[in-house]
């Protein structure tokens, strides 16, 4: 498979990006035929890098629509046998393959010292692609079909913290956060804005979510996390991975508008 | 002996218009509970579109039984369609269906763990647009009624 | 742009690494929006429920129960049609696991089938329109919207008469 996925030059880039995980995600109609007895048969599929497996509550199916603004609610069906979320991991742990009847993601993610390495969003959706075609390809074995794609998600999760011991405060990081001079002990808070397509028609969302945390070593973070979710113009492969790329290019851009000029020097902004 | 509908190399049934099924035959449907709705304009229930929509995947149609085909076995036609509990059914006449650009054709059902045989199945095949759905409720008579339900709409 | 308060669906459910921070437990989400309860929540959500555990061949021939997912996604749709006050719709089940939600009031009928996610046929006809409109609906359904206050909310004329 070629590695067609190229950088858009345009893009904002850093040296040293507060990045802590990222992941590429596609949520599908439950294919036919397929239960979850079969699961073993999908790890098959990625064992050969993905060779350890943890099991995992799974995710309820999620979708973004448009209309009269809406408050979240849970959905609470219970419909008898329900299929576990499967993560399929690299031995170091670095990325992993998430699994149930509707979705597929891939994340990578910072382990151990952090000090590994980011892959680069084309290296991974490079992989993802793979990844789908390989489950389609065995979805078809069960039944003659195509993966129907119904949604796509991309988050890029951040852990911003000065690089001394100096006093965490959000307005020296955060644009759109200021306390005016008295910093809360800690902080929560979320937005949305929706996204169109080029006919000005409601695709998807992008979500931004920033909080205060505590990592295992104690040290307090600004976690930011900003996502694109929402529905591929075709319920195809190709179109979900075009939503991908399409969604990270506006994380990246919004990411950049959204943190401080002294936030970029700390991370060493390139472009 | 039932009705042997028309097949595809792998043994598939393919949408066809059977010879056998004469212009005045019947063709029943049955109307489950669920597809029941009420209607302020009538103050009582009548029969939701989705009665009268196709199944979907290849060579999807509308489940029908076939009238003639249940009788020529011997069977009393409301009692077969009333068996087990199928609390309604409407009729319609094979030749005005077919005025409407639908095929009748047979499909008869094996037993399988899911559901019971069914030798009198048929399907009726076509273009259900919507403006189809809704004449055919007007096509149809009940065969099975249901108190209180009414076929306008 | 829309501001709203993102309450009750985390955006980082996908995420693997939440073990290794732990978020401040006093900073729990307030909601900005009143919470009104609606109307048409448990009746909707209890129809579905019921919907999605059909027995196969519940139609008397092979229909199969309403899928999880057309369920989910037609709830999530009536979030962005109904407000609070909202009478519920009816509910009718299809052969494919798709549903179809429907009003038919005094002033008109909606028919809304729900294929499959991002799938939606959305039919209406006022009173004395016998052909309607019909729409073909992914994800926007502002449209809707304003189709059902046209026929569940009382006409002005009748609301002002003496």
């Amino acid at each position: 498979m070629s590695n067609d996925a190229v950088r858009p030059s345009h893009l904002p880039d850093f040296r040293k990006p507060p990045l802590n995980e990222v992941v590429l995600g596609v949520q599908f109609s439950p294919p036919e035929a397929y239960q979850q007895i079969f699961a073993g048969e999908v790890w098959n599929l990625y064992r050969n890098d993905f060779p350890k497996v943890q099991e995992q509550p799974p995710l309820p199916p999620s979708f973004e629509t448009f209309g009269l603004p809406t408050k979240s609610r849970p959905f609470d069906f219970v419909t008898g046998a329900t299929h576990d979320r499967f993560w399929f991991l690299r031995p170091d742990g670095e990325e992993l393959i998430q699994f149930q009847q509707d979705r597929l993601l891939h994340n990578w993610r910072k382990v151990g010292d952090e000090s590994n390495p980011y892959p680069r969003f084309e290296v991974m959706v490079n992989s993802f692609h793979r990844e789908l075609e390989q489950l389609e390809r065995y979805m078809q074995g069960l039944s003659p079909q195509a993966l129907a794609i119904n949604q796509c998600e991309v988050s890029y999760i951040n852990h911003i913290a000065p690089l001394n011991d100096q006093a965490l405060l959000a307005s020296e990081w955060l644009r759109f956060i200021s306390f005016f001079g008295k910093e809360p002990d800690d902080f929560t808070m979320a937005f949305r804005e929706a996204i169109y397509d080029a006919e000005n028609r409601p695709i998807g969302r992008l979500i931004c979510e920033a909080s205060v945390a505590i990592k295992s070593n104690r040290q307090r973070v600004i976690q930011l996390t900003l996502t694109v979710r929402g529905a591929p113009q075709q319920n195809t492969i190709a179109s979900g991975l075009e939503f991908l790329k399409n969604g990270r290019d506006l994380i990246v851009s919004r990411f950049a508008q959204l943190t401080t000029d002294e936030a970029h020097k700390n991370w060493e902004r390139i472009k | 002996m039932p009705l042997q509908p028309l097949r595809d190399d792998k043994g598939n049934v393919i949408p066809h218009n059977h010879p056998d099924i004469l212009p005045e035959h019947g063709v029943i449907r049955r109307i489950s509970e669920h597809f029941l709705v009420r209607d302020e304009k009538t103050e009582g229930q009548r029969i939701s579109s989705m009665a009268f929509k196709p199944s979907t995947g290849v060579n999807g149609g509308l489940s029908v039984d076939l009238k003639h085909e249940i009788e020529s076995a011997g069977h009393d036609a409301r009692t077969y369609v009333t068996t087990p509990r199928w609390v309604g059914s409407v009729i319609f006449q094979a030749g005005p269906l077919r005025g409407e650009g639908f095929m009748i054709g047979a499909d008869p059902i094996e037993a399988s763990a899911e559901a019971d045989a069914n030798p009198y199945h048929g399907e009726v095949w076509g273009n259900f647009t919507t403006g189809k759905q809704r004449r055919l409720r007007r096509l149809c008579e009940w065969f099975v009624p249901l108190e209180g339900v009414s076929l306008d709409g | 742009m829309t501001m709203t308060q993102c309450v009750g669906s985390s955006t980082t459910s996908a995420t693997s690494s939440t073990s290794k921070v732990v978020s401040i437990a006093s900073a729990r989400p307030r909601t900005l929006i009143s919470e009104n309860a609606s109307v048409w929540n448990e009746e909707v959500s209890n129809r579905l429920q019921d919907l999605i555990r059909l027995n196969y061949g519940w139609d008397g021939y092979n229909a199969r129960p309403v899928g999880f997912v057309n369920a989910t996604f037609a709830l999530q749709m009536l979030n962005n049609i109904c407000g609070p006050a909202t009478p519920a719709p009816q509910i009718v089940p299809g052969v494919n696991g798709d549903l179809q939600l429907e009003w038919h009031t005094l002033q008109g009928d909606i028919e809304l089938h729900v294929e499959g996610p991002n799938n939606v046929h959305a039919w209406r006809a006022l009173v004395g329109d016998l052909d309607g409109e019909e729409l073909n609906l992914t994800v926007d359904f502002a449209a809707i919207a304003q189709w059902v206050r046209d026929i569940t909310e009382p006409p002005i004329a009748a609301a002002t008469a003496a």
